[in-house]
């Protein structure tokens, strides 16, 4: 086992203190700012208006007629199943009843999926745009210094990794370039932010309470964009209909509770 | 006390407690008052029950603190911090005109806004309390049209119903609320008490008629006693109906042989007795139960011994 | 959390043996290194942790096998999973829903589905604070 001697450079240490350190505390900084701006663009979910309840609620019904069906006797079932597969067919649940003819609306132009696209963009810009800018600081002021050395050795692998910006071909893989450090601060601080920030989800928490203090306005969406209302209401009426079987859970509970009470 | 020490008492004590209790609880809005505000889900809950003992008890300077508080954190747009308001006005009001004027006022929001959930629940309540029955039967119908998934609205539709009598729409609506919630076992023995109490007031028609209302109130208390092991209410149901079957001499056809009926009624009489006498020696098994239900539970044993 | 005294025992044991081990491992560590270093000779074989001798091997997975055996036997208190059992132990209040400490809830029962029958969303204000007001008035009779 041939002992290597690691290399040597000598290097001033005023790049600890003038880039590592700069870079460090600049991604710890945007990180939190990132947070709060989020929290800030972050827009409350619109609230669906009552036709839109009302059509998801009453699909629900029937789902829970169907899955429920044993607990009540048949006879109750029957007349609800009746009632549900008439009202189902006739669209009389309906956001719109004009619309069950024709073609599903484009996702692109329904409001609401604008709203979500919205969020979306908002949330990729919020990654996007600082990530830019410092990468572009970096490149223009710090590029090409070596500023560590990490205290274990690493395959050549890593080497496009923790070297970018430096093109030496034999220096060893233990130098970090500048470049490399700012990407090893952006995929490495997340723990950092859990601690600085509160288990990272600041926002989160707030928003759990607001839903807390309103359970009732759900606003998550039952129908995805793009899926048609009618079409899942005339299925579901489908379903219902072919339920034929009913087992009444009351039927010999007396047997049931005698054998195990 | 710290925040959650104070909580659970909060949610010891049920929405309906005792006098006594409501006083015990309100008295400690001095000092929950008095503790930091630390703006965590548990703090704004406490916060709320506050404020629903203190009302309940008379303590208006309470309740005003803690609403402000309340609505400053979490705005008065908010629907259930509108509730919680609309809940002050309504107990503050000193005459009929100012309710009125709650009512109204609750019927303005509905109109904005018809998903304001709370609200419209408020608004039922006030109705049935300013004793317009059928108005609050029917816009919870509407509410119930707009959300038939809400089990909370089919079980007070199910009571409205109750009071007045109307007694199958009443079980249709705890038949939603299985529909919902299939393993609430306080539905099913409440669906055998109104099952048994349509057979006690004649069970519209024909003798064969009571025996099966009897028979299905047997069933229901049966299931919930399967659902929940040692429920008091459905032990007590079911020595209660068992003992109306083996009296009545109905012609009819009976589903459950009389046999299983007795045998049903000593497995019923053999757990209340265990219930009763291990509620009165203080157990730690029996503690829990309801002191009143028990009383009531051990009065039916002891009718039922004077009478055999 | 009840733990029957043969499985403390255990989990003492099976810890003392465990930390034997280790601490055997570590000696061994420390002492071929110590040799190695003495004779130069021996500098050619790698010989760090791959040999380690047979029986702290086998005191190591002895222990630990018995650790486990003493904690799962040690039989804390399961939570009954089926609903019945639950249920029954809530109605008779053996047992309190999460988020509740025994202390403030004794003598009071806690059923799983008391909210349906409560419908805080319902709440008659003005019936309690009527109920409440006959019953101060009353106390302040008697």
């Amino acid at each position: 086992m041939a002992q290597v001697v690691g290399q040597q450079i000598l290097r001033d240490p005023a790049l600890f203190y003038w880039i590592l350190f700069p870079i460090t505390v600049v991604m710890i900084l945007t990180g939190v700012l990132r947070h709060y701006a989020t929290l800030l663009l972050q827009s409350a979910p619109k609230p669906l208006d009552a036709k839109a309840i009302r059509e998801q609620k009453n699909y629900l019904h029937g789902i829970n007629l169907r899955g429920n069906a044993n607990q009540i006797p048949l006879s109750s079932f029957t007349t609800r199943k009746n009632y549900l597969v008439a009202a189902y067919q006739a669209g009389s649940f309906l956001k719109d009843p004009d619309a069950k003819n024709k073609p599903p609306p484009n996702p692109m132009s329904d409001p609401n999926g604008m709203d979500q696209m919205m969020n979306m963009m908002k949330g990729n810009m919020m990654m996007i745009v600082p990530q830019t800018v410092i990468m572009g600081w970096i490149n223009a002021f710090f590029s090409g210094f070596v500023i560590m050395k990490l205290p274990f050795p690493l395959t050549i692998r890593f080497k496009s990794m923790l070297q970018s910006g430096v093109m030496t071909r034999d220096m060893d893989v233990r130098w970090v370039s500048s470049l490399s450090w700012y990407f090893l601060c952006l995929f490495g601080l997340r723990s950092v932010f859990t601690f600085i920030l509160g288990n990272d989800n600041s926002a989160d928490q707030t928003m759990a309470q607001m839903q807390q203090m309103n359970p009732q306005q759900n606003t998550q969406q039952l129908f995805g964009p793009g899926q048609d209302p009618a079409k899942m209401y005339l299925a579901e009426a489908e379903n219902l209909e072919v339920m034929v079987q009913h087992e009444f859970v009351l039927d010999g509970i007396e047997d049931r509770v005698l054998a195990t009470v | 006390m710290s925040l959650t020490s104070y909580l659970s008492r909060f949610v010891a004590a049920s929405t309906h407690p005792s006098p006594a209790e409501s006083l015990s609880l309100s008295q400690l809005a001095p000092s929950i008052l008095n503790l930091t505000i630390s703006d965590t889900p548990e703090q704004w809950s406490l916060y709320e029950s506050l404020l629903l003992s203190a009302l309940r008890t008379g303590d208006d300077t309470s309740a005003r603190l803690v609403l402000q508080r309340l609505s400053d954190r979490f705005g008065n747009s908010n629907a259930r911090i509108m509730a919680l308001q609309g809940m002050y006005d309504e107990a503050i009001a000193t005459n009929h005109a100012q309710l009125e004027q709650v009512l109204k006022n609750y019927d303005d929001v509905i109109k904005d806004d018809p998903t304001n959930v709370p609200i419209a629940k408020r608004r039922i309540t006030l109705l049935h309390h300013l004793n317009k029955k059928p108005e609050a039967i029917a816009a919870l119908t509407a509410l119930l049209d707009l959300n038939p998934t809400d089990a909370e609205a089919w079980a007070q539709l199910a009571q409205y119903y109750f009071e007045i009598a109307m007694y199958s729409q009443a079980i249709y609506c705890l038949e939603e609320v299985l529909l919902i919630l299939p393993n609430a076992y306080n539905v099913h023995a409440r669906l055998g008490e109104i099952n048994y109490i349509v057979a006690d007031s004649g069970g519209g028609g024909g003798k064969e008629s009571i025996l099966e209302r009897l028979e299905a109130s047997l069933r229901w208390y049966l299931r919930s006693v399967e659902l929940c092991d040692g429920y008091l209410r459905g032990y007590y149901g079911i020595k209660m109906v068992t003992a109306k079957l083996m009296q009545t001499k109905a012609s009819g056809q009976r589903t459950i042989a009389e046999e299983k009926v007795n045998k049903l009624n000593s497995v019923a009489t053999v757990h209340l007795n265990d219930i009763v006498s291990g509620h009165e020696k203080g157990k730690k098994e029996f503690v829990g139960y309801d002191s009143v239900e028990v009383a009531a539970a051990k009065e039916l044993l002891a009718a039922d011994d004077s009478s055999t | 959390m009840s733990r029957s005294a043969p499985s403390k025992v255990l989990i003492a044991f099976s810890s003392i043996l465990l930390a034997h081990a280790c601490y055997s491992a570590h000696e061994h560590s420390l002492l071929s290194t110590v040799l190695q270093s003495a004779t130069p000779s021996a500098a050619g074989t790698p010989t760090t942790g791959s040999s380690l001798p047979l029986d702290i091997t086998l005191e190591t997975l002895v222990s630990v096998a018995l650790l486990l055996v003493g904690i799962v036997s040690s039989g804390w208190e399961l939570k009954p999973i089926s609903l019945r059992k639950y249920a029954g132990l809530l109605e008779s209040g053996q047992i309190v829903p999460d988020g509740m400490d025994a202390k403030s809830a004794k003598g009071k029962k806690k059923g799983l589905f008391d909210g349906l029958e409560e419908r805080p969303g319902f709440l008659d204000i003005r019936k309690q604070r009527k109920e409440f007001a006959d019953w101060i008035k009353q106390q302040d009779d008697s």
